[in-house]
């Protein structure tokens, strides 16, 4: 083993402080005034280099505690070649090596993950350490070095049953089976990284092709040890918790609230992440599917905590997608779209490379919000740190990140790394690896730090934080290393000195803190697992379960801050894991409080629960009826499509069909599957019917259906336009079709039907000219295969008995890409209007002179979005029409404003007969395309020859791909409001947009509607979205559950959470409508790909 | 860029294109260029016999002015116009060159290297001439509008609208190809057999033969189709395994290991041949004319063949042999050479190597023994054959040797290509 070589001149990185009056958040100390000499030295050998196992690039962890009790907390990190290091603080950041006398150094072996524990609660920390990679497994044994209580440690692991044999990664301790000691999970890994990326396939006994279940080896699983009288005992099996995964995190805590530990396991590669929920009895069942829509593709490090005060914890797992336009485009590519469907068929469930950010929804769900919190990329990510870093009461977001060599670079994957591939088979020495090895892009890269501005408002800052490195970082850990009151941050680095990140919080005077240490119970004397809640003056709740184990491959300090912001004074709530509880008053910032379990009671508790407002009436209904989609892949024919027309159905319509006066409603069919009608019966049921008419039609992808009584026979009759985008070029498969009732619910095809085509998922009707005669507005939303491409929207009447489009509204031919319309007064002069939305285009109203359309549209000024839906209410009473808007939301990378709107161009660049629109972004002030290489490439193959290479593409703008004659040639469109919200009206249609609540905007909005959920007179609203069929890099909008919002009366609304508002409706929901069953008011969502879902208010 | 072109041409050939500076050989070095930088830009197989195919006729025409005991194929190849005559004094030779890079350029991502190529070659070419850089001038011109004329020529072969077309979509019936592993990669080129046929038409097409249909019976000839190839597997020796990675010529092979993903720069199962082509040509030391002959009708005779093939497993779709022995006898069977991503029958290799060495076998004097070094690039020995028919029926075998095709497939594919390179020798008036 190569002993360290301690650079001459420290680097750059560290250059001395010029003193401020205000510092900024942060300050990097150098490792000569700290005394933190800690270099993570990583060589490659000719045995160990990132071609031969990449794991050897995946760093080490740092363990801060207290071994001394001299009340300063101290440093332990794992090197993964060299000699593990413990460092004595000495008080003002001052620090001695003490590694040798402690005899903690583990020389000779390969560390990953450490923590600090205090294995046999005396009083005096101990500290765990992992192994790996040793073909050698005596030499993996993990080690547990026993604090002998006079600065020497005794590695007594087998002693405990710690001595864990496997390829692990980092270990975590805490009690699973509530009998108030400590357990154990080590995390261990396949040793071949070649399992990484295969999936086994086999079949089962019905010959269906199945995932082979994985070959469990020794070593190479998961381990949990549950304590038994203090020794550890393996029990993996009879956990549930065999393994064999790449796992490269995990979190021992509670993720449904049901008082019982659960585990979150982090996974790197192929499979997904799994939440291994416990049972009790320490069984565990990995229950990821019930609880998360999506997860990371390549799992890293983990967090848990409360970002946004609402009592609930939420998750951070991070990944690997780099930071800006230029290194998102080089490293990795698209993934490809088989493949993706691949992987959900065969188990692997969704899995986009990117951060996650999981809101505690609080019924056991969760959703991401990664995008809105402008979290989802920090580059190829380690550690996450969740706290309260400014004290001002918000937890804020620490990621390190780097890897040593960019292996996913393209153009070294695809042009370089055969060759040199080829050369390093043949290398000789441990030079010629390094010499060959040194061929592979290297970048060190920044930092990333996400400020909480609260109401899960983040900014990532960077440089004004003092965190600005550049650097290989991995595991990391907070702590008050001066005990001041505020939480400097550790990290490991790779080849690099590690940083000791001073906060100045305290000194520049900008917040305050309570510190708690916990004296817990006999077993437990830290207390790990207790909660708790801060209060101060302002109600501003912050909720904190401790639990030192986080992040990765390391350990917090047990010294508990709480950020109090300015306030004078805080009131804190302690629960510990048995449930007994202590309150403390008006407690003072700036001190060191212990908190003793023996002075907590046991509390029953009083809360009654409050039953939700909504309430599932589905099964009561006795409808159980899935929406079916046909397979039909856009993205095959559109490389560039941001997400597939073919999945945006279905559309409903109630109406009484069979004249009993009671309800019924109708329901599209994608293509190949029906349309059916659900007849409601007397008993409040419903029973479904099938009809040969509709049968006849199931070739079309329905797209939007209306009732109206278009034959004038007093009866519904049903009108149905096709959508999607299934058969390109081929316009006569988009008919408008008419359905005739004959009274009692029976249908046959009217003859207006088959004489206009679009593919429209808009239809509305009235008779807007007072001449007798209803006129319908069908909105076309896509011209099948050519997308960008304005499809035809028409405005019909029926005269004479046949069905006609007036020349005089032709106008409206192409209105735009329409994907809503209705007919409301807009100006107050008894004249309907036409209100048009839909993507890439604006609010658009046309309004209605005595009978006569305006051919020039009012369009609300910065109102170009990516709309879903619109409804009228007068929402602020002041007797005219608003408008409650659906859109986009900005929980995407689609986010586009005014100042930088996401634009698409359009046109037929390579001349060979297909659309080629290209969508671009903003990404640090510039606009960007948005499609990889890969895809533009597979678009319009011509323009292989400009962008030979990965990096000439890189930095390309629109006008670096195409000419300016290409481009002056091309439509341009563009997205500038992505907020759902409420445009009010001031009668004469002057709007002013007031934006939903921050929980409407985490998903597109497809259905609005509008009731009174607390039984004011004000009008509140219903909200129901998502989009799972995007394309497959930016992921699925899964983000949506549902949502209440109350009306304050002046246009504004407020989110009721679904705990309170019950109205918990998931899924890819693209319609909500509102039918009467037995006198009350039901919902129903219809779902793609999903079952038909009915809420109703609970009695 | 110069780095990084040296950085990837296997040595051999570098130290081969520089022995040699007689003129009656451009169209040898031009083939190897081209082979090269077909394999830099990762084309696909089909697509590959495309770009190597439309400079050798470009070439062929240029030369052909020369030399009236050589025919035009203009008006023997469906949609070949004949060439604009040279108005001026020219080096034919010297024309032939640059009609052949002017043509690769066009069809190449890395024109770069071709340019370098093309500067080479004009070097060379003046230290020979005396410097006579007008001659040079006005026969790099005469070659350009050959080449030009070509490229208006290529430029209606469909190509171009077959990129506008549905990319491959996932059939659900049970006999269908399926994507197999590591990469489950979307099926190549579905849309080729909408690419022009140069020779063939519904009047004179090669006979299609359907493959057995499918069955999970065990006694049904698509399940001892399998057990064969199976059987075979589980006995495999040295040799075969030396024979079968001597014939993969899989250029689109992506490796993984955890995240660190890299493609494998090989030669194509066309460019194996043109390699073999261009040995014979150095060997018997051809002269110019011959030597555009050879290359010519051998590579055409490629195209025909990959287009031909490309029809045959687009209309069956048949599913790889790792598909269905994984799905009926051995889930974790694997293929010995990776199972490429399209259906199974024909075989693309077989059906290349009979139209090829068809070619070749009627050109080239026999008997004509050689050895193959084709692989060395790669570490894999060369060979020695004692005709372009056994190289061909072992390339054929191979396929059965890596586990990737069933036995029909090679027979009925090496038939159909002899079929196609009997044809083109019949039927085509050359020299």
């Amino acid at each position: 083993m190569n002993k360290i070589i301690l650079p001459v001149a420290l680097l750059l990185i560290f250059q001395s402080e010029k003193i401020k009056a205000q510092q900024t958040l942060f300050t990097l100390q150098h490792p000569d005034s700290t005394g933190v000499l800690f270099y993570n030295l990583i060589n490659d050998t000719k045995e160990l280099n990132v071609m031969t196992n990449e794991y050897y690039y995946n760093g080490g962890g740092v363990a801060v505690g207290d071994v001394n009790n001299d009340g300063l907390p101290d440093i332990f990190f794992s090197a993964n070649v060299n000699d593990c290091k413990l460092f004595i603080n000495e008080g003002n950041l001052k620090f001695k090596d003490v590694t040798e006398a402690a005899g903690v150094s583990a020389t000779g072996d390969y560390h990953t993950g450490t923590v600090m524990v205090d294995i046999n609660n005396d009083g005096w920390i101990d500290i765990y350490v992992c192994q790996d990679f040793d073909g050698d497994p005596e030499k993996r044994r993990n080690k547990l070095f026993v604090n002998n209580k006079n600065g020497t440690f005794t590695n007594r692991a087998k002693e405990y049953g710690v001595d864990d044999a496997g390829y692990s990664m980092a270990a975590y301790f805490n009690d699973t089976d509530n009998d108030g000691d400590l357990d154990l999970l080590v995390l261990n890994h396949p040793y071949q990284i070649q399992f990484a990326k295969t999936v086994h396939l086999t079949y089962n006994d019905q010959g269906v092709l199945v995932v082979a279940k994985d070959t469990i080896k020794p070593y190479e699983s998961d381990r949990f040890y549950e304590n038994i009288n203090g020794k550890y005992l393996d029990k993996t099996a009879e956990a549930g918790l065999e393994t064999h995964s790449f796992g490269l995190s995990a979190l021992m805590e509670d993720f449904n609230g049901d008082g019982l530990t659960d585990i979150y396991q982090a996974n790197d590669y192929l499979k997904p992440d799994y939440l291994f929920i416990n049972k009790g009895g320490n069984k565990f069942v990995n229950e990821f599917d019930k609880f998360f829509g999506h997860c990371p593709y390549f799992s890293m490090g983990t967090d848990y905590a409360d970002i946004n005060n609402d009592g609930l914890s939420d998750l951070i797992v991070d990944d690997m997608l780099p930071e800006g336009n230029d290194r998102q485009k080089q490293l990795g590519g698209p993934n490809n779209y088989d493949e993706f469907e691949k992987l959900m068929k065969y188990g692997n469930g969704y899995q986009y490379v990117k951060n996650v950010v999981q809101l505690n929804n609080g019924n056991n769900t969760y959703s991401d919000i990664s995008y809105y919190t402008g979290m989802a990329w920090s580059e190829w990510s380690w550690a996450v740190l969740i706290a309260d870093f400014d004290l001002d009461g918000w937890k804020d977001v620490y990621i390190t990140n780097g890897y040593m060599r960019d292996v996913t670079n393209m153009d070294y994957t695809k042009y370089r790394a055969d060759s040199l591939n080829k050369e390093l088979k043949k290398a000789k020495s441990d030079s010629d690896v390094v010499k060959l090895v040194s061929n592979i892009p290297q970048v060190k890269v920044l930092k990333c730090y996400f400020k909480n501005y609260g109401g899960l408002n983040f900014k990532r800052e960077v440089k004004s934080t003092g965190l600005d490195q550049f650097a290989w970082s991995f595991g990391a850990a907070y702590a008050d290393l001066d005990n001041d009151g505020d939480l400097e941050i550790v990290v490991n680095n790779s080849n690099d000195y590690a940083f000791i990140l001073k906060n100045n919080t305290i000194e520049n005077k900008t917040g305050a803190s309570v510190r708690i240490k916990l004296n817990g119970t006999a077993n437990n004397i830290h207390g790990i697992g207790t909660k708790i809640v801060a209060e101060t003056p302002d109600h501003l709740t912050q909720t904190l379960i401790f639990n030192p184990m986080k992040g990765y491959l390391s350990s917090h300090d047990n010294t508990i801050l709480i950020g109090v912001g300015k306030y004078p004074t805080v009131d804190l709530n302690i629960t510990w894991p048995d449930g007994k509880t202590q309150q403390l008053n008006g407690v003072t910032p700036n001190q060191l409080l212990t908190i003793n379990y023996a002075d907590a009671t046991e509390v029953t508790s009083d809360s009654t629960a409050i039953a939700p407002l909504f309430k599932d009436v589905t099964a009561d209904t006795k409808i159980n009826y899935t929406h079916t989609e046909n397979a039909y892949i856009d993205f095959k024919l559109e490389p560039l499509l941001p997400y597939r027309f073919s999945q945006l159905g279905p559309c409903i319509t109630v109406s009484d069909f069979n004249g009993d006066k009671l309800d019924d409603f109708f329901v599209v069919g994608a293509k190949e599957k029906a349309a059916v009608i659900f007849f409601q019966n007397a008993n409040n049921t419903f029973t479904k019917s099938d009809q040969s008419v509709f049968a006849a039609d199931k070739m079309f992808e329905d797209g939007a259906c209306i009732t109206i009584d278009f034959d004038r026979d007093g009866d519904n009759d049903l009108i149905v336009t096709c959508g999607g985008n299934e058969y390109p070029n081929m316009e006569l498969n988009y008919p408008v079709r008419f359905y005739l009732n004959d009274g009692k619910g029976n249908f046959s095809k009217s003859k207006f039907s088959n004489q206009f085509f679009t593919s429209a998922n808009t239809i509305t009707a009235d008779d807007y000219n007072k001449d007798g005669t209803i006129d319908y507005f069908i909105g076309g939303r896509t011209v099948p295969g050519h997308y960008g491409l304005i499809p035809n929207s028409y405005l019909l009447t029926i005269i004479n008995d046949s069905l006609t489009e007036l020349q005089s509204t032709r106008f409206l031919n192409k209105a735009g890409m329409v994907s809503t319309a209705l007919w409301a007064d807009i100006n107050n002069d008894s004249w309907k209007d036409l209100v048009l939305a839909g993507h890439w285009m604006p609010l658009t109203i046309y309004y209605n002179n005595n009978g006569i359309l305006n051919q020039t549209p009012q369009q609300l000024n910065n109102s170009s979005g990516w709309w879903n839906k619109i409804v009228i209410a007068d929402i602020d009473n002041d007797g005219d029409n608003d408008l409650l808007a659906g859109n986009l939301g900005m929980n995407t990378r689609y986010r586009g404003t005014v100042e930088k709107p996401v634009t698409m161009v359009v046109s037929d660049f390579d001349g060979n007969g297909s659309t080629d629109c290209l969508v671009s972004t903003f990404v640090k002030g510039k606009s960007y395309p948005i499609a990889f290489r890969d895809n533009l490439l597979d678009q319009m193959p011509y323009l292989r020859k400009k962008f030979l290479r990965y990096h000439q593409y890189a930095n390309a703008t629109l006008s670096d791909i195409f000419s300016a004659d290409q481009l002056s040639k091309a439509d341009n469109l563009k997205a500038n409001n992505m907020y759902s919200g409420v445009f009010i009206n001031d009668g004469v249609g002057n709007f002013t947009q007031i934006n939903f609540p921050t929980e409407a905007q985490l998903f597109p909005v497809n259905g609005i509607q509008i009731t009174n959920i607390n039984d004011d007179t004000i009008p509140d609203i219903l909200l129901a979205g998502n989009n799972y069929s995007t394309e497959v890099e930016t992921g699925r909008n899964d983000a949506g559950i549902g949502l209440a919002l109350i009306g304050r009366g002046d246009g504004s609304f407020g989110s009721l959470p679904v705990t309170q508002s019950g109205f918990f409706v998931p899924g890819d929901v693209k319609c909500l409508e509102k039918i009467i069953v037995g006198g009350k008011t039901i919902f129903i969502a219809g779902k793609n790909k999903g079952q038909l879902q009915l809420m109703r208010r609970a009695d | 860029m110069k780095t990084l072109f040296l950085f990837l041409v296997p040595l051999f050939l570098v130290q081969q294109i520089h022995a040699q500076n007689s003129t009656g050989n451009y169209l040898y070095r031009c083939n190897h260029k081209l082979v090269q930088v077909v394999m830099e830009d990762l084309f696909t197989p089909p697509v590959a016999t495309r770009v190597h195919v439309y400079p050798n006729i470009a070439a062929y025409e240029a030369l052909c002015k020369k030399n009236k005991n050589m025919t035009s194929l203009a008006g023997q190849l469906h949609g070949l116009d004949k060439s604009p005559d040279a108005t001026v004094a020219v080096d034919y030779s010297l024309s032939s060159c640059f009609a052949f890079t002017t043509v690769a350029k066009k069809l190449v991502y890395s024109e770069f290297l071709i340019n370098d190529f093309e500067n080479e070659e004009a070097t060379a070419w003046l230290k020979i001439n005396k410097n006579d850089s007008a001659l040079m001038k006005a026969s790099v011109a005469y070659g350009v509008t050959v080449g030009k004329h070509i490229i208006g020529y290529l430029g209606k072969d469909n190509y171009g609208y077959t990129r506008t077309l549905s990319r491959y979509v996932l059939s659900d019936s049970l006999g269908a190809w399926q994507p197999t592993g590591p990469n489950y990669a979307n099926a190549l080129e579905p849309n080729w057999p909408l690419i022009r046929s140069m020779v063939f038409d519904s009047s004179n097409s090669i006979k299609s033969i359907p493959p057995c249909p499918y069955s999970e019976e065990k006694n049904s000839e698509c399940y001892k189709n399998a057990m064969e190839v199976y059987t075979q597997s589980q006995k495999i020796d040295s040799t075969k395994k030396l024979i079968a990675s001597f014939w993969d010529c899989n250029p689109n092979i992506l490796r993984a290991s955890g995240h660190f993903t890299y493609f494998e720069h090989r030669i194509s199962p066309a460019g194996h041949w043109i390699g073999i082509t261009g040995e014979a040509v150095k060997k018997l030391n051809l002269e110019e004319y011959k030597t555009a002959q050879v290359y010519t009708l051998t590579i055409l005779a490629e195209f025909e063949a990959i287009l031909f093939c490309w029809t045959e497993k687009y209309k069956y779709n048949t599913l790889r042999p790792e598909t269905y022995i994984n799905r009926l006898i051995s889930p974790t069977w694997k293929s010995f050479i990776e199972t490429p991503p399209f259906p199974e029958y024909t075989s693309g290799h077989s059906t290349i190597s009979g139209a090829a060495s068809t070619i070749l076998m009627s050109l080239i004097p026999q008997p004509y023994t050689f050895i193959d070094s084709t692989e060395m690039y790669i570490g894999i020995p060369a060979r020695k054959f004692n005709s372009f028919k056994e190289a061909a029926d072992e390339a054929s075998m191979s396929r059965f040797y890596g586990g990737i095709h069933y036995m029909p497939a090679l027979d009925n594919g090496l038939k159909q290509g002899r079929e196609i390179g009997s044809y083109l020798i019949k039927n085509l008036k050359t020299l």
